[in-house]
């Protein structure tokens, strides 16, 4: 009985122009959305993987030099566009795409997609995430209003509660129709051509399959529970106007203005520390270039850890006041950077726990996090290209503090030494392994769920003809 | 029966409407939004005027312990403290070209910077200046966490272009359809009143409330913020005329709409549609357009570039010294110290060389900047929102023009302070080395750090700004205009069946 209720509530809802083509315009959107990005993602990741080979054969081919020399020229790392990236961009377009892997430097990530963008492209910035949980609310409270309310005042309502055995059929017909229609064009096509996309860029694996399927499950929870609120409201307020009033309220609240409010509030309460003081204690603490007092320092450390009275007997003196700087250097950023990301990451939990203050804050969190493109996993990348700057330039310097060089000498090394170092590769974290800061998302979001299906089962038993 | 006068039926729809708990909602609701956009704006300026502050701190400290180890470097060579390397040494001329000459280019925020904050948690406010950087500065900006990047800051920008037309459309929505939703059009069409003058009345209440609460609020929004009215009274008169000239093209697009006397449904359902195709979706359609015509050149094939031309540079160093070399006529005769250069020395002619054989690749990049910016700017006579948004930005100097001189001028700081520095490293090659030891711990060839001028920044005259944002306002106003003349135009009868 409830598939035929469903059915004739869509026919209902295909029949009124205004809620249905608004509908199928936001679908419209969503799909030139995702196209749009998936081109720009397709092109970038060509560049990228064209632009690794070239650095890869220039850092092999570099000739005969200094191993320290070959660590400051070292490579270029470029971070890969996260498979679904075009259901959720998340922070990708803000956030460095390469990264210099030099000695003495853990340089920022750099090259922002969005960095020099007009306001017409950041305006006109959207995703398939951003357009369904930002509208996604407006046109799912127009149908519940367009299937409920008008339904109410015409009278009409109060003849099929009448010869319905149970009400609640009738209640649940008309959310599941809104739920199916928004989630049928609005995320099942959008996916299916994320996985067909997946197809024909041979990326398909187990991994961004759970992950799109995933996604899906946010995505339709969060039409679900907003139809549910749709419908209840609908039902619950006395008339169409309070009804409409409403919705368009709560769209707003949930939508437009608590995610902004909440972001907000998020960075005046655990605020982060300025690039400029940052950086500042990174040039104090671990210093490219250190004073000769700091020279005079370090030589007495050395003599002390090679347990010699001359400089002269430690075999490559310079080389090994690099690797102690350089091996310092790495305790500071750890402290200093990882204490900042660590602070990031904790404005990203903050955030996520403020869904359960709007399901659009929760769906928005957990959508970039099954998408592979919050911060945490952008910040795996900066670790693994971390590591990997690490190995090579402590795999230079190992070098040349296991040749004698005093005074003019100089040790060289060639392609034997440089090709020992792997190919920079960057396996993206699997399903569930980058982004614990996305949890309360998860949660906030179950919750609203929940909350929902209460509120439209309390409405629906208080139905009476 | 006579009809009342317009007037009449204005002051007692003005004296009706402000009863509604509605309007005062909507009023308390746009406030506050305004209070949070404007607040929290200025949170962000302001945390970023402390880092300038600090930028400007570390560099008088830094100048002042460049110029202690230059004087902690005269001394003799002893025992226990050596000569000093070159690289560390301010005494060195080519050392302290390399290595100590530091400046910031600083951005300061003007004073009305929390009407919008634009492109100002994107673009950088402090530029680090070293004389070596490829052209001026390196990529660089301040981290702001990117998810509230993507999500867009809530200022007063966005309080005004995207939430004020929603609440003045449902107070239009809900206001003006109440007599229809319950059935009493027909008792007012009955009367000697036409639809005209009945909804224009009627509108025009609202508005008469709306106008004054919306720029008191704006005004007071400000003031919490902290913007010194004093120093801001022409762009601030400005952009309260703008936000005017928007509310006046709203009520013109919801004339259009209620011309049609429609319920509340299909009044809130046509200008919400509207309302999102303005502010998602032409832009959306906008921006997708302009990329596909005019890509933006890889940034990635950039890096390939620069690498590619930095190992040739590499690879023909001793080439491009030599003709440098012979191109000059006080170096011809020096050419034999090609070989034996310093870092910093050679750098100060491979540098410019690389920049030349980058600006190719470099200058479409900046090209490409330059145009999308000017379709935005051509895109904002179709989108009013973009446009509002844009003239906020430039009022409170958080758009990207300014953000351009600002580059500009950095550039040029670097290229001044090349000009001062290089000649005194070149100088050095003409010098024969000291055929002795030293004696002293410094080179001693620069015995004083040079007083190297700080960047200033040329502010663009506040008549500039004013005077992109006139035209915008001027066409906003032509906008609502003609879409109050056509709304008003299409009341001419009642439409009830």
């Amino acid at each position: 009985m409830i598939l035929s209720l469903v059915r004739l509530e869509l026919a209902i809802l295909r029949r009124d122009r205004r809620a249905w083509w608004s509908l199928l315009a936001l679908a419209a959107l969503v799909l030139l959305s995702f196209g749009a990005i998936a081109s720009q993602a397709h092109r970038a990741n060509a560049e990228k993987q064209a632009v690794s080979a070239a650095e890869r054969a220039r850092w092999v081919g570099q000739g005969e030099k200094d191993p320290h020399s070959a660590a400051h020229y070292s490579i270029f790392a470029f971070k890969p566009s996260p498979a679904l990236a075009p259901l959720d961009p998340g922070v990708e377009p803000f956030v460095g795409q390469s990264v210099w892997l030099e000695a003495h430097h853990q340089n920022d990530m750099l090259y922002r997609p969005q960095q020099n963008a007009s306001l017409l492209q950041r305006i006109g910035f959207a995703s398939p995430s951003a357009l369904i949980t930002g509208f996604g609310p407006l046109i799912i409270f127009l149908l519940a209003f367009t299937l409920v309310a008008q339904d109410r005042e015409r009278g009409t309502m109060r003849l099929a509660l009448g010869a319905a055995v149970h009400p609640r059929a009738i209640v649940m017909s008309k959310a599941v129709a809104v739920w199916s229609a928004a989630a049928g064009l609005l995320v099942v096509p959008v996916t299916l051509a994320a996985l067909a996309w997946a197809v024909l860029g041979g990326a398909l694996g187990a991994d961004l399959f759970w992950r799109a399927l995933v996604w899906t499950g946010i995505m339709a929870s969060y039409l679900a529970l907003l139809s549910a609120v749709g419908i209840a409201l609908s039902l619950w307020l006395g008339n169409a106007r309070l009804a409409l009033t409403g919705l368009f309220g709560l769209w707003i609240l949930f939508a437009l203005a608590l995610p902004r409010v909440a972001s907000g509030t998020v960075e005046a309460a655990r605020p982060l520390p300025s690039s400029q003081a940052v950086r500042q204690q990174l040039a104090e603490e671990a210093p490219t270039f250190w004073s000769d007092e700091q020279a005079a320092r370090n030589r007495a450390l050395l003599l002390r850890r090679h347990g010699v009275s001359r400089i002269e007997d430690i075999p490559n003196p310079r080389m090994a006041e690099l690797d102690l700087m350089e091996r310092h250097s790495h305790a500071v950023f750890d402290r200093v950077l990882g204490g900042f990301y660590a602070k990031v990451a904790s404005q990203d939990r903050l955030f996520a726990t403020l869904g359960f203050l709007s399901p659009t804050i929760a769906a928005q969190a957990a959508s970039a996090s099954a998408a592979g493109t919050d911060f945490s996993h952008h910040r795996d990348f900066i670790d693994v290209a971390e590591r990997y700057r690490r190995d090579l330039v402590n795999r230079m310097n190992s070098d040349g503090m296991a040749h004698r060089a005093h005074g003019a000498e100089r040790h060289t090394n060639d392609q034997s030494l440089w090709s020992q170092v792997p190919t920079f590769a960057y396996p993206p974290p699997a399903l569930g392994n980058g982004s614990s800061s996305a949890l309360p998302a998860y949660a906030a979001l179950l919750a609203w769920l929940v909350a929902a299906a209460i509120l439209l089962a309390i409405v629906s038993r208080r139905l009476r003809p | 029966m006579t009809a009342p006068r317009f007037v009449d039926l204005f002051a007692w729809e003005w004296r009706r409407t402000g009863r509604s708990p509605l309007l005062w909602s909507v009023f308390l609701i746009i406030a506050s939004s305004f209070v949070w956009g404007a607040v929290n704006t200025a949170a962000l300026h302001s945390a970023q005027e402390a880092a300038i502050e600090r930028a400007r701190q570390a560099e008088r400290d830094w100048e002042a312990s460049t110029r202690e180890r230059a004087r902690a470097y005269h001394a003799p060579i002893s025992a226990g403290a050596g000569e000093v390397a070159y690289w560390q040494d301010p005494t060195d001329v080519a050392g302290y070209s390399e290595y100590f000459v530091r400046r910031w280019a600083l951005k300061p925020h003007l004073a009305l910077s929390p009407l919008a904050s634009g492109v100002s948690d994107l673009a950088p406010t402090r530029l680090e200046i070293k004389l070596n950087t490829l052209f001026g500065f390196g990529d660089t900006y301040d981290f702001e966490n990117p998810r509230g990047l993507a999500l867009g800051r809530f200022d007063l920008a966005f309080a005004i272009v995207f939430l004020l037309p929603i609440g003045l459309l449902l107070l239009f929505a809900l206001l003006v359809t109440f007599e229809r939703d319950r059935g009493m059009l027909r008792l007012v069409a009955a009367q000697a009143v036409g639809p005209r003058s009945w909804t224009g009345a009627r509108v025009l209440a609202i508005l008469a409330w709306a106008i004054p609460v919306v720029l008191a609020a704006m005004t007071g929004a400000l003031v919490l913020a902290g913007v010194p009215l004093a120093q801001a009274t022409a762009p601030l008169l400005t952009a309260l005329t703008a936000t005017l000239l928007y509310m006046l093209f709203w009520t013109g697009i919801a004339l259009v709409v209620l011309a049609r006397q429609p319920g509340a449904g299909a009044a809130l359902g046509s200008f919400a549609a509207i309302w999102a195709a303005l502010t998602i979706g032409l832009p959306l359609a906008g921006s997708a357009v302009a990329g596909l015509l005019d890509p933006a050149p890889s940034a990635v094939a950039y890096v390939d570039v620069q690498r590619r031309v930095s190992d040739e540079v590499q690879a023909e160093r001793d080439l491009i010294l030599a003709r440098a070399f012979a191109a000059r006529p006080d170096l011809r005769r020096h050419s034999d110290r090609v070989g034996t250069l310093d870092y910093a020395t050679r750098l100060s002619f491979l540098i410019p060389e690389t920049e030349r054989r980058l600006t190719p690749f470099k200058a479409p990049i900046e090209a490409h900047r330059e145009r999308q910016e000017e379709i935005a700017g051509a895109a904002a006579y179709l989108l009013p929102t973009l446009g509002l948004e844009a003239a906020f930005a430039t009022l409170a100097g958080t758009d990207p023009a300014r953000q351009r001189a600002f580059e500009s001028q950095a550039r040029d700081f670097q290229l001044d302070l090349r000009r001062r520095v290089h000649p005194l490293v070149q100088r050095e090659i003409t010098r024969p080395a000291p055929a002795l030891p030293r004696t002293m711990r410094g080179r001693l060839n620069l015995p004083e750090p040079l007083t190297l001028p700080a960047f200033v920044f040329q502010e663009p005259a506040q008549s500039d700004r004013l005077a992109r944002v006139l035209p915008f306002a001027a066409w906003l106003g032509l906008l609502a205009g003609l879409a109050g003349t056509l709304g008003l135009s299409r009341m001419r009868e009642w439409r009830v069946s």
